[in-house]
């Protein structure tokens, strides 16, 4: 769906060149929900304004959809659909008249727009409000209307900026549900995200990005095993500590060892793997634990990780105290 | 064809919104109201000796305020601008398959709309003070309103698109206007000018469109005035539509 090689985007500020988007190479497949994370500025957006024809690329080659990027924008522009944070209603307009009216701007027919339309308000729920001027809605509310001017002319893939910024927990879930069924129509999704449970429980692929470069990309489940890895937290009185540590660090399969309050803590790979060896070499050495705890790593843990953020984080300094 | 029928169905749809605030259109006809009825009397006497010859006060000054009601009916037509800009509107046509022109064309239309509404109504209000004028003439110094319209709201929405915001877009649309209006002879002809004054004057494009303006009312059509200002218009005409269009192309970069 989407291939890009190399892509770059320089602004100049004055005398100053900013690297918004520095080489990335992306790939997105056909009927995957792709997740497009990275802390402010890491040039996410930047990135999706380029792949949506909204800003000319200043290096690189990309295709959407099977069309060149620099060559033939207005090809791309009828295969896609894009929310932007904002959303871009006519806010005294009608949620029905702003469908209508996008359809008519894709070239469809007065009855076909309509058609379209209605299907929309019935598939969202919207029949409550779609005759509202938009300026009434609620953040939810509003937020329907915009996926549905997003996907009016039935895109292959839809952009998606941010999508539930502001909205309440129930929104959330309903917005989420929305776009599952979206995929189920064979819709590939790429949208950007600050919420990590958003991305985990909605996204097949997450590519983390920064400083305007990508850092990862994967599953869900392959950035927690090869980035954080599980986590084993042994407990033991401090004077072990360099003991165990000595103990522990030869193997290959350990990315970190940390000492923290009480207690040893491994990030390693396979973490039911390791765990049946590593027991019996602590034994072995007579070092007392006190516990044993495993656990799988969350994506706010790898997303910290990867853009530099030390894993010793405050809040869990504070719990402990 | 593509950007004609986009053209139409963005002009509809904003002339629907349009419509829904009356009030807008109410403001927009209160200035000419108040020249026509509360400055047009004072001239009368101003201009007993100022050699205008045969033509009367109202015949001088409403070709005047047409004009100016033209410029400045037309000229803030790019504070809506930035709140689509505000709201992701523009961002949003701009992903559609719509062409960029008709993009722009659907706002400028419904501009130039209004604005001959407003030209009716004001030569209509303008009948009784004693205005003369030929049905010839209103139609030309109609199509006249909307090439000046065609030239100030494409620029409107330049320079919005362009300085993206309210607070600059304000002072710098004044600071134009001002001096292109006091030097146009809009509210008193620059025949009561001094000599300097003139001078300064002539570079004024503005000015050539209010004495045309003036001429058709008058039915001085063989004047060369008038198709001095009607080229002079087209010329701007064409250079605003390509600074706009260029604006619109790049225009949430």
């Amino acid at each position: 769906m989407i291939v890009t090689k190399d892509l770059c985007k320089t602004f100049k500020h004055g005398k100053n060149t900013v690297e918004a988007v520095n080489k990335i190479n992306l790939s997105v497949h056909e009927g995957e929900i792709f997740g497009f994370l990275g802390p402010n500025g890491a040039g996410k957006t930047t990135t999706m304004r380029m792949l949506t024809t909204l800003m000319t690329p200043s290096a690189g080659s990309a295709a959407v959809v099977g069309s060149d990027l620099f060559k033939a924008p207005k090809k791309i522009r009828q295969k896609i659909g894009y929310v932007s944070q904002k959303g871009g209603c006519y806010e005294f307009a009608t949620g029905y008249e702003n469908l209508v009216l996008q359809g008519r701007l894709y070239g469809l027919s007065k009855a076909t727009a309509k058609k379209n339309a209605e299907e929309i308000i019935r598939a969202f729920n919207m029949d409550d409000y779609c005759r509202r001027k938009v300026v009434t809605y609620s953040g939810g509310e509003r937020r329907h209307v915009d996926l549905g001017l997003g996907i009016m002319h039935n895109p292959k893939l839809l952009f998606l900026d941010e999508p539930t910024t502001g909205l309440d927990p129930t929104s959330r879930a309903d917005f989420w549900a929305t776009i599952k069924n979206l995929r189920s129509n064979g819709v590939t999704i790429f949208l950007t995200t600050h919420y990590l449970d958003e991305a985990d429980s909605l996204c097949d692929t997450i590519c983390i990005m920064v400083h305007g470069s990508v850092a990862a990309q994967g599953t869900s489940q392959e950035l927690k095993k090869h980035i954080a890895g599980d986590v084993i937290k042994i407990g033991m009185s401090s004077e072990y500590y360099e003991q165990a540590k000595m103990l522990l660090q030869p193997r290959g399969d350990i990315h970190e060892i940390q000492i923290t309050d009480k207690a040893l803590k491994l990030y390693i790979e396979t973490g039911e793997k390791a765990l049946p060896e590593i027991l019996p070499l602590l034994v072995e050495a007579d070092i007392p634990m006190t516990s044993i705890e495993m656990s799988r790593p969350s994506l706010e843990e790898v997303f910290l990780k990867i853009t530099g953020y030390t894993l010793e984080n405050p809040t869990e300094m504070r719990l402990n105290k | 064809m593509k950007t004609i029928r986009e053209t139409l169905i963005l002009f509809i749809h904003y002339e629907k919104l349009l419509i829904r605030n009356p009030y807008w259109i109410l403001a927009a006809l209160f200035q000419p109201i108040c020249y026509l009825y509360l400055f047009a009397p004072l001239l009368k006497n101003v201009m007993g000796g100022a050699g205008a010859g045969s033509v009367s006060s109202i015949n001088m000054f409403t070709p005047g305020l047409l004009v100016m009601v033209s410029l400045f009916g037309v000229m803030f037509v790019g504070y809506g601008m930035i709140d689509y800009l505000r709201e992701g509107v523009i961002e949003r046509l701009r992903v559609t398959t719509a062409s960029r022109l008709a993009l722009l064309l659907g706002l400028v239309l419904r501009d130039v709309v209004t604005l001959l509404v407003q030209t009716m109504i004001v030569i209509v209000l303008a009948l009784p003070l004693g205005l003369k004028i030929s049905p010839f003439g209103i139609v030309l110094s109609a199509v006249m309103m909307i090439l000046v319209g065609c030239c100030m709201s494409p620029v409107s929405y330049a320079l919005a698109l362009t300085v993206k915001s309210e607070d600059a877009l304000g002072p710098i649309l004044n600071f134009f206007s001002q001096p292109l209006l006091l030097l146009s002879g809009v509210l008193l002809p620059l025949t009561l000018a001094p000599v300097w004054l003139k001078h300064i004057s002539t570079f004024n494009p503005l000015k050539y469109v209010v004495d045309a303006s003036r001429d058709i009312f008058n039915g001085h059509l063989s004047n060369p005035t008038v198709w001095h200002g009607f080229v002079l218009l087209g010329v701007f005409v064409v250079l605003s539509f390509w600074w706009s269009l260029s604006c619109m192309r790049k225009a949430t970069e």
